[in-house]
Parts: C-alpha cells; sequence; structure tokens
C-alpha cells in the first residue's frame, strides 16, 4: 500500500481512519476523524466524557458500523459492506470495563471458547495455550474457578487472557480499570504493561495518567467528534497546543 | 407513633398492617377467614362425603380405567411439549434474524397463534385436517393442534430469555470473532436456559391441562374417560356419579400440575 | 332462521361462490361474537372482584381468610377450566341455584352463569396472583417513607402503595383478559351461543368446514388483536423503562 511510505519509521499503518464519521440516531457523534495506527503503537486516547473514545474503539472491531468515510483494519475496509468482519474481530482483541465474562464457563473455558470456536484449534492445544495465557497475566492458578469467585482485578486479567488467546494484532482497551477498586487497579495495569512491552499494538481509554503517561507513544485527544490534538505523552501533558486540551487536562489534573 | 409501626413485614414487605394501631379490621377478617372455612366445610365438604355416591371409586377397574386416559393425557402433554420446544426456538430464532423476511415471517406466526383461542386451533385441527384428507390417530391431532399454539409461546419464551442475556455477553463473543450461531449456542443459550426453564415447566402445566380441551371433540384422555365414567353410572346403574368423578378427575389434574408448579417455583429460586 | 331458510331456497344460485356460507349466516356470527363479548365481560368483572379480594387476603396476615385464599388460587390454577366449567355446570343445579331470565335480549340459562362463573373464579386466581406480586414488587421502602410522613396504613396502601401497584399490574392484567377472551371460546361445550358455539351450528348446517372455521379465525382476530394492541400500548405506557431496555438491547443476531 501507498501510505506505508509515508512514513518515516518504515512500519505499515494497521489501522487508519479516513473521515469516519459515526452517528446514532441524530446525535453525530465522530465527525471525520483522521488517524493512523502504526503497528506496535500504543496509543491512549483521551477526552471529556461523551466524546465518542469508546464509539472509536467500538468501530475498530466492528462493534458499531461506521456511516462515512474508510477504516482500514489491517487492509480491510470497514467502510466496505463486503468486508469479511469476522476476520477482523478475530484480530482484535477487546477489553471492556465491565469484563463480560461468560458467566457459566470456568475460568479456563473461557479463554479456550474462541480459540477452538473460530480458529478450529483442538481442545489439547486451546488448553494448553490457555493455560499459558492464565500463567501469563498471574491466574493460572484460578484456571477453574468460575468468573463470579474472582475479585474484580482477576475477572479484568482474565479478559484480558481471552483476548490474547486469539492472537490479536491490537489490542483495545476501552476503560479497563474504571470498575475497579484502587488495590487492583495496579494489578492490571502491570499486565498491560507487560503487553506494551513485548511490543503489542494497543489502544487504550483510560483515566490513569501516570500510565498513560509511562506507556503511551503518542496520545489523541478528542474532542468535537474529531482527533483534535495528537503528540508524545511529554508534549501533550507539558504543553497542550490546544485550548481544549488544556482546559480538560485542567479539570483533570486538578485532583 | 411506635418503632413498630413504621417496620414493614418480611414476608410481603408492605407496611405491617396487623401491627399498625389504625388497623383493626385484622382480627375480624381472621374470624371471618375461619367462618367462611367453617361453612364451606359445612354446606359443601360434608354434604358431598355423606350423600355422594363414592362407592365406584373403591373398584379397581374404575381406576384402570382413568388411567388409560391419563396416560393418553400425559403422552400428548410431553410430546407436546418437547415438540414445541424444539419449534418454539427454531422461531425465536427467526424472529431474532437479521433476515426481514424470516424475522416478518416468524413474527406473523407467532402472533396469529398467541391472538387465537387455543380450543378454536385444536378444533380446526381435528375439523378441518380429515376433511383437506390428513388422516392421523386423534392424540396426534391434538399433539399438533397444541404444539401448533405451543410453540408460539415457547417461541415468546426463548426470545425473552435470549434477550435477558445482557448485551456485554455478546459483545465479548463478537469481539473475540464468535460466529452468531457459535454465540447462541456457546454463550446465550447456556445462560438463557437457566432463566428460561420456569416457564418451559409452567407451560408444560398448561398444556396438561389443555390437553381436556380435546377431549370435548374426539380424544379419549383423563376428562373423556371421566365423562363416560359418570354417564355410563348414569344411564346402567342408575346412580348419577358427575361430580364425584370430576372432583377425582380434578384432584388428579390438581396433584400433577402442583407438583409442577412446585418444580418451577423451586427452579425459580434457584435460577 | 326460517326467513333465512326461505332466502337461501329462493335464491339457491348466491350460495356457491366461496364464503357464500359466511355472507349467508353472517347475523349467527355476530350474534355470537356478541356473547364472546358479553360472557368475557361479566367474567372479567367476577374475576377482578375476586381477584383484588383475594390478593390483598393473600398479602394481609390474617390467618384463615389467608387460607382460603390460598387454596382458591391454587386449586383454580392447577385444574383444567374446562373441568371447573363442568363442575358449575352439574354442580349450580345442585346446590339449587338456577338461573333464567333474559338480558339485553339475550336468554340468559344455567350455560351462562355456570360459564361466567367458571371463567370468572379461574381468571380471577391468575388476576389475584398478578395483583399480589404487583403489591409485593413495591420496595419496602417506599411504605416506610409513608408511614414516617404520618400517612395512615390505608393512605399509605392507597395513595403510595397501590398507585404504584397499578402501574405494575396493568399490563399483565391486559394480558390476562385478552387471555380470557380466548379461553371463552371452550363455554361453548356446555351451550353458550358464543362464536365458537356459531361456528360449529353454521358448519353442522352447511358443512363449509374450511371456510366456516377460516373466518371465525378472523373473527377472532377482530376482538383479540385490538386487545394484544392494548396491552401493548400500556406496556409502553407504564414500563417505558423496561421496553426501552429490550429495545436498547435488541440483540439481533
Ligand atoms: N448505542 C447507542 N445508542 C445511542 N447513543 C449512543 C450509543 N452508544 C453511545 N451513544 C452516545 O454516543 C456518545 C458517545 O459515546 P461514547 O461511549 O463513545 O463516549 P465516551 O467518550 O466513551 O464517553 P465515556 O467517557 O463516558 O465512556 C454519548 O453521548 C452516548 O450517549
Ligand atoms: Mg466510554
Amino acid at each position: 500500500m501507498s501510505i506505508s511510505v509515508d512514513q518515516p519509521n518504515g512500519r505499515t499503518p494497521l489501522i487508519e481512519f479516513r473521515e469516519v464519521h459515526k452517528h446514532f440516531g441524530k446525535l453525530h457523534i465522530l465527525r471525520g476523524v483522521n488517524e493512523k495506527i502504526m503497528e506496535g503503537e500504543v496509543i491512549v486516547i483521551l477526552g471529556p466524557s461523551g466524546c465518542g473514545k469508546s464509539t472509536m474503539l467500538r468501530c475498530i472491531n466492528h462493534l458499531e458500523k461506521i456511516d462515512g468515510g474508510d477504516l482500514i483494519v489491517d487492509g480491510i475496509n470497514l467502510g466496505d459492506p463486503h468486508a469479511n468482519v469476522n476476520r477482523i474481530r478475530g484480530e482484535t482483541g477487546m477489553v471492556f470495563q465491565q469484563f463480560n465474562l461468560f458467566p457459566h464457563l470456568s475460568v479456563l473455558q473461557n479463554v479456550m471458547l474462541a480459540p477452538m470456536k473460530v480458529r478450529g484449534i483442538s481442545k489439547d492445544a486451546a488448553r494448553e495455550k490457555g493455560l499459558k495465557l492464565l500463567k501469563r497475566v498471574g491466574i493460572e492458578e484460578k484456571a477453574d474457578a468460575f468468573p463470579i469467585q474472582l475479585s474484580g482485578g482477576q475477572q479484568q486479567r482474565v479478559a484480558i487472557a481471552r483476548s490474547l488467546a486469539m492472537d490479536p494484532k491490537i489490542m483495545l482497551f476501552d476503560e479497563p480499570t474504571s470498575a475497579l477498586d484502587p488495590e487492583m487497579i495496579r494489578e492490571v495495569l502491570d499486565v498491560m504493561r507487560g503487553l506494551a512491552q513485548a511490543g503489542m499494538t494497543m489502544a487504550i481509554v483510560t483515566h490513569e495518567m501516570a500510565f498513560a503517561r509511562e506507556v503511551a507513544n503518542r496520545v489523541l485527544f478528542i474532542d468535537g467528534g474529531k482527533v483534535c490534538e495528537s503528540g508524545t505523552p511529554a508534549e501533550f501533558f507539558d504543553n497542550p497546543k490546544e485550548e481544549r486540551a488544556k482546559d480538560f487536562l485542567s479539570k483533570i489534573l486538578k485532583h | 407513633m411506635s418503632s413498630t409501626a413504621l417496620s414493614a413485614d418480611p414476608e410481603t414487605q408492605l407496611p405491617a398492617l396487623h401491627r399498625a394501631p389504625v388497623f383493626t379490621f385484622a382480627r375480624m377478617f381472621n374470624a371471618a377467614g375461619w367462618l367462611i372455612l367453617g361453612l364451606l366445610v359445612y354446606f359443601l365438604i360434608i354434604p358431598a362425603v355423606r350423600f355422594g355416591n363414592w362407592s365406584p371409586f373403591g373398584a379397581l377397574s374404575t381406576w384402570q380405567f382413568l388411567w388409560v386416559g391419563l396416560q393418553v393425557t400425559l403422552f400428548v402433554a410431553v410430546f407436546s411439549v418437547v415438540i414445541s420446544t424444539i419449534v418454539g426456538f427454531v422461531l425465536a430464532l427467526g424472529r431474532l434474524s437479521n433476515n426481514k423476511l424470516i424475522s416478518r415471517l416468524s413474527a406473523g406466526y407467532i402472533e396469529l397463534m398467541r391472538a387465537l383461542p387455543s380450543y378454536l386451533i385444536i378444533f380446526y385441527v381435528f375439523i378441518v385436517f380429515p376433511k383437506i384428507g390428513i388422516k392421523l390417530p386423534s392424540p396426534w391431532f391434538a399433539i399438533i393442534g397444541l404444539s401448533l399454539y405451543t410453540s408460539a409461546v415457547m417461541a415468546e419464551i426463548f426470545r425473552a430469555g435470549i434477550l435477558s442475556v445482557e448485551k456485554g455477553q455478546l459483545e465479548a463473543a463478537y469481539a473475540l470473532g464468535l460466529k452468531p450461531f457459535d454465540t447462541v449456542i456457546n454463550i446465550i443459550l447456556p445462560q438463557a436456559l437457566r432463566r428460561m426453564v420456569p416457564s418451559i415447566v409452567s407451560q408444560l402445566i398448561t398444556l396438561v391441562k389443555d390437553t381436556s380441551l380435546a377431549s370435548i371433540i374426539a380424544l379419549q384422555e383423563l376428562t373423556a374417560a371421566g365423562r363416560q365414567l359418570y354417564e355410563y353410572y348414569g344411564q346402567t346403574a342408575g346412580k348419577p356419579i358427575v361430580l364425584e368423578t370430576l372432583f377425582v378427575i380434578a384432584s388428579i389434574y390438581f396433584v400433577i400440575c402442583y407438583i409442577l408448579a412446585l418444580i418451577s417455583n423451586r427452579l425459580e429460586i434457584k435460577g | 332462521m326460517i326467513l333465512l331458510a326461505e332466502a337461501n331456497a329462493a335464491a339457491p344460485a348466491v350460495s356457491d361462490y366461496f364464503g357464500s356460507a359466511i355472507v349467508e349466516y353472517l347475523p349467527y356470527f355476530l350474534r355470537g361474537m356478541l356473547m364472546t363479548i358479553n360472557i368475557s365481560f361479566w367474567a372479567a368483572i367476577v374475576s377482578f372482584a375476586i381477584g383484588l379480594v383475594v390478593a390483598v387476603l393473600r398479602v394481609t396476615p390474617s390467618g384463615g381468610l389467608k387460607v382460603v385464599a390460598t387454596a382458591f388460587t391454587e386449586f383454580f390454577r392447577n385444574t383444567p377450566l374446562y373441568v371447573q366449567v363442568l363442575v358449575f355446570y352439574f354442580g349450580l343445579p345442585k346446590l339449587g341455584i338456577q338461573l333464567k331470565f333474559s338480558f339485553f335480549g339475550i336468554e340468559v340459562g344455567d350455560s351462562f352463569s355456570a360459564g361466567t362463573l367458571a371463567l370468572g373464579l379461574y381468571t380471577g386466581a391468575y388476576v389475584a396472583e398478578a395483583i399480589r406480586s404487583g403489591l409485593l414488587a413495591i420496595p419496602r421502602g417506599q411504605g416506610e417513607a409513608a408511614r414516617s410522613l404520618g400517612l395512615s396504613v390505608l393512605q399509605t396502601l392507597r395513595l403510595v402503595v397501590l398507585p404504584q401497584a397499578i402501574r405494575l399490574v396493568l399490563p399483565p392484567l391486559g394480558n390476562l383478559y385478552s387471555a380470557m377472551l380466548k379461553n371463552s371460546a371452550l363455554l361453548s361445550s356446555i351451550g353458550v351461543m358464543d362464536l365458537m358455539f356459531q361456528a360449529d351450528f353454521v358448519n353442522n348446517r352447511t358443512f363449509k368446514t374450511f371456510e366456516v372455521f377460516t373466518s371465525v379465525v378472523f373473527f377472532y382476530l377482530m376482538l383479540t388483536l385490538p386487545m394484544g394492541w392494548f396491552v401493548h400500548w400500556l406496556e409502553k405506557k407504564y414500563n417505558p423503562l423496561r421496553a426501552k431496555t429490550l429495545r436498547l438491547q435488541g440483540a439481533r443476531i
């Protein structure tokens, strides 16, 4: 693709928004978003409540349909009605604020399900992979427990392992720690930090500013349905250019 | 006002009527209750026992005769519930389908069946089917008639169960790339089924009761057996036992349905 | 009847096209429909009265009546309506209750009173359960708050608990009455001359089975569909939140 040539570091964009629009009825939420996310990049998305951060993530793995523009994910244009949506979903992992673990399946079964059903790998292979991933998120001893028996932090780590089991090319996190008690936030952030260090492409919506500053390669500030400002954490946090970004930062950094 | 007057009855969660100072009817209510109970016993139950003709129910053959009818009742009810569950599931998926035509057709069928008297549907099957050349043993006509109607109810039970599964569950499944069919089988149904089992058992109760509708037309089940019993005794033996027989029949239905109701309640509390 | 038969004999050509039996016997069907409405109306009144009383008795902790009320609902809900209809049909005369009078030009006999009572009590048992669960669904804090504001028990019931309960109960009640109208069809078996009865009658006269029963389907739809729409409207009006969540969830698969 020609776009890759434009990139100074030579990496290809994994995700590209071109004039993406999204409405909910009369509400015009995304108003022409343009953005590229490169392979290996860790992006943190910030913005006031209701500005469309979740919507942006949800468009990427097609939980929401875009209604204008092009959204190219791993070479597939989601603006095209004939796009192979299931392939994209398999390659983009998503972690929800509310975990959304399957309550009727054990922890290990939660992780094994998609590889078996979508990728068609054998039960033994899925189990082996599942246990490895549970170990990676530090929760292998709970493999046979049911979600309801776990703390929020443990549940969220299982949810991360469940997404990783599909070997996604990008992980999307929508406020993964917002439903957690403070003492559990760290264990989830640690897992995410580990992923970032291992080179995973990630797009994260979070209110954890210290974490954002530490792991992000780039911060996107969304307002008015557009990417209002984009830059390194240092640029953005210490020296925001846009008025609205300054305003936003002054509000959240106050406490 | 004393603090007891403000507290609520733990069982009913209503203001505690019996402890409230203004409410002095409570004892009258109570007394009236026992009075009515006494009147019922005195005017209905005692005369029924004393003047009723219960001797036919001392004979084993009477019970054997009723047992044959009861078997038909249970056969029809069980087959109808199985068939309706399967058909109802398909209809529910159809109604939830993204395909407009399938969705409309399923919804149309469900709404039509739910808008008609079950007696009319059974009647229709028994009367119209033979006229257009379909010949079957009468239990199967009853099963078809009951299933036509019950599958529509089952479809709505399934649909409500499926819709009751949180949206996040669907999104998580889709985000993992599961296909709609796999999502239904592995994620939605296991969660929805638990919530639906009590409703399905309730529907089985309705079916057991509704089999009696088919007896009005042609089905030889429990109620029909009872009717034949009292008609026979009324004509040949000159001993009318209509109400006695109806009492026995009603008791049999009651025992079956009440047990099913208890099961349904138990499942509801657990689930 | 005789007039119709003569008209029929005088113009035999008319009775050949599809649906002719229906047109010819339309007055019968209409009379049947009126009877269905009539008996449903009286059964509805019986069932609401009995349902309200039984529901209040079941949530009021008073021994004797609670036993009677519970026995009533359990018996009537767990035996077939048809058996109950037979019990009333044969039992009322035994108790010396024999009703025969004319009502708006309709002969009301044993079958009508037995049918109204059976249908009314059967439905009443369900009405009682619907009202009871509505009463139980009101959070305890509502009663407590009202009482602590100084309202009396009856005021609490009338001003706080019942208005909330009615919102919860109206949609299920609508469903029950719609079901009751459908259940009234089986009263034709004891001789209530309702829509179903007339259908059977016309069928036996004309042998146009398919036409007769298919049109009866439409006659019943004319009665039940508007009721269904009304219930749906009630749901939306009194339970908009639930209707909305259902729509939002709208899990299309
Ligand atoms: N399914 C939907 N139907 C209608 N409106 C929606 C839907 N989903 C989101 N919205 C609206 O779109 C807007 C953006 O929602 P979104 O969840 O993307 O915001 P957000 O930036 O993630 O906010 P928050 O920080 O509160 O999570 C909000 O006003 C929301 O009410
Ligand atoms: Mg959000």
